[in-house]
């Protein structure tokens, strides 16, 4: 196995002491010499497999043996309920409407007034051999019970939603710091450096925080999550504005390589400018390429229907999970899909129901799908929110409009593919679903799980900033033994 | 054994000379001279158990009930049975056979222990138990090894200890350092110039570069030629190119002082502050918004964007610098121009809202101003120290909190504070007309959402035969003659009512950008319920109370410890009394005047990480690298400097000539090393010897940073508008972005609208209005930083969506329009317009072939244009908002009217112009993406 340490980190504190001189890193921070990739590199990695590239995003072994090689983050904002979705309460069945009264540190505006307990509107059902609880509203999601490893043991911290997004997706409550797509890429590189290594498909509206959720924070540009938009230009720019043709940019890209290549002979030793000059021209195949690669119509309609798409209700995040796995299968490393909404302080059936059905037959589509194709084993999935939510309510909209507030003790959390215990249910919430109680973890413990399943070890995959070696967890943690198999 | 010299004679380090010199390096390499058993268990008591205690104990035997690996390594016994593995962990006498020593050593990728990169052993510290183990691992029980603690001499011979407050462990508070790592700690030294090495320009900074130079057989490069120079020092300066015209005058110009005029020209331009101010806001992390969850607006944060500006134009000393922007309202709140300075203290992202806890969003504040100061002016970051020791630094945590106590009074206000004549308040009248009219409509809206409302409810009542009443009266009926709430409204009506709720509240709060108010501070006992989004004012009477600062257990607001009061950093403090330094641990506990204390003890000659840090950042911004590699962090962590007697001798100088920048820009620029051209002539040695170019050889080149490019762009196309100053304008972002949605909370936010004329929107980059949540795609993909963390550097990736947005970005196309219909305007000929475009374009003139080429091109193009119609830009009258509605979990829509492009001056279009015009502007486009024009020489 090759070894990570030290030139791998040495060579990526050289490149932070860099300025500008003496890389080679165009493109997505593509290593490989100039004219090096061919332009079927857009759709295969060729030149990486003859393992010419040691660019920031050249592929690199994982620090340990896994099985999982990239990671699907299906990230619902707003704090899906685990007691509604995953985690039933029978008891709340009891204390429907009695009174509440909270407590403890994380006292804020939703603690105020009177409140009452509220029971779950939905039926639950055990499925699969396994016998998971999954609510009604999961249809096709039973028929994949069996490859999913249920968590009920993870702690958030924050109570608010644009902390605890970025304590989720970053680590940090506070933003600023790389997400964890971003650590991932930094670890593993990528197979594929014709495309972003981590790729996000929001929702069309932005999460609370923004762009901060998929920053690369202190880490090299070359870890950034590229959102991938739904509607319009899927990068940014990638196209000319309307009117502009083929003819008219290679014209131009042809007189700046003409001016290029005459000023780089007054600068010799200026390595800068070739890497500059082939970006261009590899920006000018891509703009070709990439919408290809997002064009899932190309997929046959069996596969289509797997995920929903054409169907009003799934359509969206069908459409979204589908692409994930294509952009998966193209060898970028981490996807992050997010599903909005789900902050449902009132009217928790409808808002939860008609949720869980969006998601539902997506999500198990695509666990099908990966799993048909054999990538399954090799592409860990993550399922859940910011936090959890409470078994209370205000009960601002009336007896039948009631909802759950935000609660970062107790959170619904699973995971999928390669090296996850898959069938069994890992950890306990008390009778109520206030607290997590069996096998509890704080979030950084997550995130050192994740880490590990993708065979990185967080107190190794460091980068140092601001006088400290930073790592994802931030002071470390630890690994979540039970959910491995 | 080696001390360097530099510490040798100073008196400040609490350190002796080593006993036992053997036993680091040297020792480790020489095997067969082992430790007699004696000085081995001295190394044992006073070293290896420390160590053991910091690194190991955590995990392996503190808790009894959770050892990791089932290896217990508090006890001897422990250590010698060893884990899980069944193998001992110690072998006496034998480090390389001793499990313990190969996991420290970090050499055997599957087991590396301590696990964490930041606690792993230094090399020395390895040594240590290596040598400890082969001299036999003596392990004195603890009455024994208590007693050799405490009644034996013991001195480390690279290690110094640091004298500060009270650390949280005594182990921390014993540990030592290496002297150099603590360099930045140590007071300004008085170097000589190494005459000797004086070269042509006999200039000071010279000979210590060529100290260097010679001492690694470098030689160096010739002097740049002028079109060079100019270039590379009107950017630097201005953050512009030169005009043709400029360039001309330089270029003609033979006296021997011309290079030294041009300097003075371009630090009187009032560009000046313009690019160097950048630089400051760039650590100080400046921005129009709040960040987190709603982005709400700073209504009056560029007025201390302007201060910033203002005050490096006017070359206002550094000290004083300093003390306006952490004490300005203490030192003068009758000042206009204070209350804005010290608006700095709340530079960093902030919110409060009903759904956060508020002593943690007070704390937040705290922590940020904290660290913010150590990193700004300090150059250490303080944030390590807020839950433990710090690991590397000599800051105890106590230190962090009692630099915390400085700002303990301090609360959030928008203060009255009349502009200054100097400040620009073009855009008032008809930017608060826009929001009144905006308020007005949505009021409107909401109006007829509760006339429906009402309507309902009224039939409601009606057809139930109860009396109508209105709202108010109607609440003391009985619930079942009450119509029931949102009765007679729509999903639609529902999600639309909240949406206008926002656009209300942000509409309202964003009138406050035409008061005459100062984003600002004063001091007072905490405020309740401070809300984001709302005026935050004075009030009328301030409570004497003042919040008492605890050092916090694991820096959980949650968990307050042992009170403490109002203090420096004591490492400094230690190092200066003994040289009768004025710089004293003297913070005041009252209320007021605490924050003055802490701006003379950081503003004050004698604090050697203040003068050194900024010092350092001047150097870096002018060579694209400081002296010490971290601006921000002069720590054991950071960079050591390259030159440490040079940046001790500048910064005497900086002090000597008032803390003035522009005294420092002189000399600095003035130097040979500075006007070094950048084509060595022998790379190959450069590259083996010198690859980052530390030591100057050379020149390195650097790329334009984000707004360079953007305002260069403006100022080649000939549509730059120079004013200065004022509230932010938006420049034409990408439309998709701009259009995007985004979430803020309950709602989404107005779209993104550029400035409504030309005029506007084609200001300085400065000048634009910076949002943490939606940054300029632009200049994001350029590598401008985001605004949460401050930003010691910038860097310069290459990246292909840079491509993307130079070559395809709507921008790149309107300004080489703009440009070619100028060039167009100035010159007959085509052969006269290209030669103008490139002049402009590279600052110099163009080669004969160069013309012929783009000449060449133009014409093909010509034809093609002619041939094909363009496609003109369209601007959106409305753009369709979908959202969940939070309450129902049903979708709704709604349209935003697009206000400012109803009435709109767009730029250029392409179908304005004829095909030649058109065919003009793609060789600008090219010029511009050209790397001629990115990077500066």
């Amino acid at each position: 196995m090759k070894k990570f340490r030290p030139n791998h980190i040495q060579q990526l504190l050289n490149q932070q002491a860099a300025t500008t001189l003496n890389r080679r890193d165009f493109l997505y921070g593509l290593g490989s010499s100039v004219g090096a990739v061919a332009l079927s590199g857009l759709l295969g990695s060729s030149a990486l497999a003859q393992g010419k590239s040691e660019g920031p995003l050249a592929p690199r072994q994982p620090m340990l043996p896994a099985k999982a090689k990239n990671c699907i983050f299906l990230m619902m904002e707003g704090g899906p309920s685990h007691i509604d979705t995953f985690d039933p309460k029978p008891k709340l069945h009891d204390l429907h409407m009695q009174k509440f009264t909270r407590q403890g540190e994380n006292l804020s505006a939703m603690s105020s007034g009177n409140r009452y307990f509220v029971e779950s509107p939905f039926k639950t059902r055990k499925v699969g051999q396994s016998g998971a609880d999954m609510s009604e509203h999961f249809v096709h999601l039973a028929d994949v019970a069996d490859d999913i490893c249920f968590y009920r043991g993870a702690q958030a911290e924050s109570v608010n939603h644009p902390t605890a997004m970025y304590h989720i997706n970053t680590g940090n409550k506070f933003g600023g710091e790389p997400g964890i797509g971003a650590w991932v890429t930094y670890g593993l590189g990528t197979e594929n450096e014709n495309l972003p290594a981590f790729i996000v498909l929001p929702e069309v509206a932005y999460p609370q925080g923004g762009a901060s959720n998929w920053s690369n924070g202190f880490l090299p540009a070359y870890y950034q999550g590229t959102p991938l938009r739904s509607v319009g230009s899927p990068i940014l720019d990638i196209k000319p504005p309307p009117g502009v043709s083929r003819y008219h940019q290679r014209e131009s890209l042809d007189l700046l390589n003409t001016f290029n290549e005459s000023h780089a002979q007054h600068h010799p030793a200026h390595d800068d400018l070739a890497a500059r000059m082939e970006s261009y021209e590899l920006a000018f195949r891509m703009q070709m390429e990439v919408p290809d690669i997002i064009e899932i119509e190309q997929e046959d309609e069996k596969t289509k229907e797997l995920y929903g798409v054409g169907e009003e209700t799934t359509d969206a995040f069908g459409r979204k999970c589908l692409l994930a796995r294509r952009l998966i299968e193209q060898g970028v490393r981490f996807v992050q899909v997010y599903s909005g909404g789900w902050d449902s302080h009132d009217y928790l059936a409808r808002a939860h129901g008609s949720l869980i059905r969006s998601i539902d037959k997506p999500v198990a589509g695509l666990i099908k799908d990966l799993k048909r194709r054999g990538m399954l084993d090799e592409t860990l999935i993550v399922w859940c929110g910011e936090f959890g939510r409470s078994p209370d309510n205000g009960v601002r909209g009336g007896g039948v409009a009631y909802g759950r507030d935000h609660n970062p003790n107790a959170m619904a959390m699973w995971f999928a593919g390669g090296g996850v215990k898959a069938g069994h249910t890992i950890g306990a919430t008390d009778e109520t679903g206030e607290s997590a109680v069996d096998v509890v973890h704080p979030l950084q413990d997550v995130h050192v799980t994740l880490l590990r399943l993708l065979g990185l070890d967080d107190n190794k995959l460091t980068y140092f900033h601001g006088g400290r070696y930073k790592q994802l967890s931030q002071t470390g943690g630890k690994v979540i033994e039970e959910l491995f198999t | 054994m080696s001390t360097p010299k530099a510490y040798q004679a100073s008196t400040y380090l609490l350190y002796t000379l080593c006993i036992l010199f053997f036993i680091l390096g040297s020792m480790s390499c020489q095997s067969g001279n082992t430790l007699s058993e004696e000085e081995a268990e001295l190394l044992f008591a006073h070293e290896v158990y420390p160590l053991l205690q910091e690194k190991c104990f955590a995990c392996h035997g503190d808790k009894p009930n959770d050892i990791e690996g089932d290896f217990n390594i508090h006890t001897l016994e422990g250590a010698l049975a060893g884990g899980e593995s069944e193998r001992t962990a110690l072998t006496p006498g034998n480090a390389e056979q001793s499990l313990i020593y190969k996991a420290v050593t970090w050499k055997n990728s599957n087991f590396e222990m301590p696990p964490k990169e930041n606690d792993r052993l230094t090399d020395d510290q390895v040594s240590l138990v290596k040598n400890w183990i082969d001299a036999g691992a003596p392990w004195p029980n603890d009455e024994r090894r208590t007693y050799l603690v405490e009644n034996t001499e013991w001195n480390y011979s690279d290690g110094v200890k640091v004298k500060t407050s009270p650390a949280l462990s005594t182990t921390w508070q014993n540990r030592r350092y290496k002297p150099e790592d603590l360099w930045g700690f140590q007071p300004i030294q008085d170097y000589e110039v190494p005459e000797d090495y004086l070269t042509g320009a006999n200039h000071p900074v010279d000979a210590f570069i060529q100290r260097k130079l010679v001492e690694k057989e470098l030689s160096t490069t010739p002097i740049a030629n002028k079109q060079t120079l100019i270039r590379r020092a009107t950017f630097d300066l201005t953050g512009l190119p030169p005009t043709p015209e400029e360039v001309a005058t330089f270029v003609n110009n033979t006296s021997p002082d011309a290079y030294e005029k041009l300097i003075n020209r371009l630090l009187s331009s009032p560009h000046y502050g313009e690019r160097w101010g950048r630089h400051w806001l760039d650590v100080v992390r400046y921005a129009d918004t709040d960040g987190y969850s709603n982005d709400f607006e700073r209504p009056n944060a560029w007025r201390y964007r302007d201060y910033v500006i203002r005050s490096f134009n006017e070359d206002k000393p550094y000290d004083q610098f300093i003390r306006e922007q952490i004490a300005g309202d203490e030192l003068d709140p009758t000042d206009p121009e204070m209350l804005i300075a010290v608006g700095y203290l709340r530079m960093g992202p902030w919110e409060h809202t009903a759904m956060s806890v508020a002593t943690e969003t007070r704390q937040l504040f705290l922590d940020d101003v904290t660290n913010s100061v150590g990193e700004t002016f300090l150059a250490i970051p303080l944030r390590c120290a807020s839950c433990h020791d710090h690991k590397f630094d000599p800051i105890p945590t106590r230190d962090y909190y009692r630099i915390q106590a400085s700002f303990a009074p301090v609360q959030f206000a928008s203060r009255e504070a009349n502009y200054l004549p100097s400040e620009n308040q073009a855009g008032f009248e008809s930017g608060k007309a826009r929001l009144e009219r905006l308020i007005n409509e949505a009021e409107a809206a909401q109006r007829a959402i509760r006339q429906k409302e009402e309507n309902a409810a009224r039939r409601w009542m009606t057809q139930r035969g109860i009396n109508y009443l209105p709202p108010k009266q109607r609440r003391k009926l009985p619930e079942d003659q009450q119509p029931p709430r949102f009765y007679g409204l729509t999903d639609q009506d529902l999600g639309y009512q909240k949406v206008l709720n926002k656009r209300l509240q942000l509409f309202r709060h964003q009138l406050g950008r035409y008061e005459p108010r100062a984003y600002s501070v004063y001091n007072g006992a905490v405020v309740e319920n401070p809300r984001s989004g709302r005026p935050m004012h004075v009030p009328d009477s301030v409570s004497p109370d003042t919040q008492s600062t605890f050092i916090l257990s694991g820096g959980s607001v949650h968990s307050p410890d042992e009170e403490v009061t109002p203090g420096v950093l004591s490492a400094i403090r230690t190092f200066t009394e003994e040289v009768e330094s004025p710089i004293r641990d003297s913070i005041p506990d009252t209320r007021d005047g605490r924050r003055i204390a802490l701006a003379n003890w950081l503003a004050s000659p004698d604090n050697p990480l203040t003068t050194r840090s900024v010092v350092n950042r001047i150097w870096q911004y002018h060579f694209g690298q400081g002296l010490a590699g971290n601006a921000s962090n002069f720590g054991v962590m950071g960079k050591k400097p390259t030159h440490p007697e040079l940046l001790d001798w500048l910064t005497t100088y900086f002090i000597d000539h008032g803390w003035s920048f522009k005294e420092m820009h002189r000399l600095i620029m003035t130097s040979e090393t500075y006007r070094r051209s950048s084509n060595h002539p022998d790379t190959e040695r450069v590259n083996e010897v010198d690859p980052d170019n530390h030591y100057l050889a050379y020149y390195s080149p650097r790329r334009l940073t984000a707004e360079e490019l953007r305002d260069a762009m403006l100022a080649v196309s000939g549509e730059l508008n120079t004013e200065m100053g004022g509230l932010p304008i938006k420049p034409e972002i990408n439309r998709e972005v701009a259009m995007q949605p985004r979430h803020i909370m309950g709602s989404i936010a107005p779209a993104y609208q550029p400035s409504r004329t030309p005029q506007e929107r084609n200001r300085r980059t400065i000048y634009s209005y910076h949002y943490r949540g939606l940054p300029n795609p632009m200049l994001e993909v350029f590598n401008q930083p985001n605004s949460d963390l401050s930003c010691e550097r910038r860097i310069a990736s290459t990246v292909t969506p840079q491509v993307f947005t130079l070559f395809n970005g709507q921008n790149s196309y309107n300004r080489a329009l703009a440009m070619a219909h100028q060039l167009e305007q100035k010159n007959q000929s085509l052969e006269d317009q290209v030669k103008q475009a490139i002049s402009l374009a590279w600052n110099r003139s163009a080669a004969p072939e160069e013309v012929q080429t783009s000449a060449d091109f133009v014409e093909k193009m010509v034809a093609y244009h002619q041939e094909n119609q363009p496609i003109d830009p369209e601007y959106p009258a409305e753009v369709e908002r979908t959202m969940f509605e939070e309450m129902t979990g049903e979708e709704f829509s709604y349209t935003e009217r697009l206000d400012v492009y109803e009435n709109y001056v767009a730029d250029i279009a392409p179908s304005e112009v004829p095909p030649e015009t058109r065919a003009l502007a793609d060789l600008c486009r090219v010029l511009f993406n050209a790397n001629e024009f990115v990077y500066v020489y």
